[in-house]
């Protein structure tokens, strides 16, 4: 019984840790106001997102949104598995813009896919 | 769609019919002479985020590039039929070339502009014969994706 409960108290330990959540919760903050910027920029310059993200109309908040919380669930999880220095500020930033590209190349070595060819943009003309 | 592709804000890839409303954006779009409805169309590339349509009208030949990435499909090019280099028993010339195992290249009346198509979609017939057929079938209403594989 003692063995149950130091098992479930270590879970919950490593789970519920103060230092870990404010690491994926200013991860996700920053990243964030990335998106935002990156946002904003495609506005002004008329370009598309350097982030990759897909913009437009209602997708935009959606998009957004969610890249603030892949982030937090990114390092969160990585701080988790002690991948990164929940501690470094540099790890928040490095996370809040890294994590689209680090995850699917993790998810593509574990499924061992092979990257799938692309058809460049072209501008058309008159 | 996979979680990550949801997180970045993905869309879905867009419908025929989407597909071909489109060349009305086209800055070439000719609305007194073209109409999306009675405009045949031909998928020739497709991956998890990418699908390249030929889009036939009566006028011209539209290239439609849909990426999940971009707010939408978006008309990459349009030539017009006339400006398509004809062969002397009056198909338009259609060049292919290999490019990899499940992709190769193919370029349309002889513009010296490469396209990507799939092999996986013209398994059952070359793609010349498919995009001859395309552009030579009256020009009447839809007979979608022609190279024998549902879009959707």
């Amino acid at each position: 019984m003692d063995v149950g409960q130091q098992i479930v108290r270590d879970a919950i330990t490593s789970i519920y840790n103060p230092a870990l959540l404010s690491f994926a919760l200013a991860a996700s903050f920053l990243a964030l106001i990335i998106c935002l910027l990156d946002w904003v920029g495609t506005l002004l310059f008329d370009r598309s997102s350097l982030l990759g993200v897909g913009f437009g109309g209602r997708r935009t908040v959606q998009s957004i949104l969610l890249w603030g919380c892949g982030a937090g669930l990114g390092a969160y999880l990585g701080g988790l598995v002690e991948l990164f220095d929940i501690e470094s500020v540099n790890a928040r930033v490095i996370v809040g813009i890294g994590w689209p590209t680090i995850l699917p190349r993790l998810l593509s070595m574990a499924t061992d896919n092979v990257p799938e060819e692309e058809q460049d943009e072209r501008e058309e003309v008159s | 769609m996979s979680l990550v592709e949801n997180l970045l804000g993905y869309r879905n890839l867009s419908s025929e019919p989407e597909i071909r409303q489109r060349i009305r954006k086209s800055r070439n779009y000719d609305s007194s002479k073209e109409s999306p409805d009675r405009a045949r169309s031909l998928l020739i590339f497709e991956t998890s985020k990418q699908r390249t349509w030929l889009i036939a009208t009566g006028e011209r030949l539209y290239f439609v590039l849909d990426d999940v990435r971009k707010p939408g499909p978006r008309v990459s090019r349009s030539v017009c039929r006339d400006d398509l280099k004809a062969l002397p028993d009056g198909k338009i010339a259609v060049t292919v070339q290999p490019k990899s195992i499940h992709t190769g290249l193919v370029d349309v009346g002889l513009e010296q502009r490469s396209w990507l198509y799939s092999k996986d979609l013209f398994s059952h017939r070359p793609i010349e014969h498919a995009i001859n057929e395309l552009l030579a079938a009256p020009n009447g209403r839809t007979a979608t994706a022609t190279n024998g594989k549902s879009p959707d």
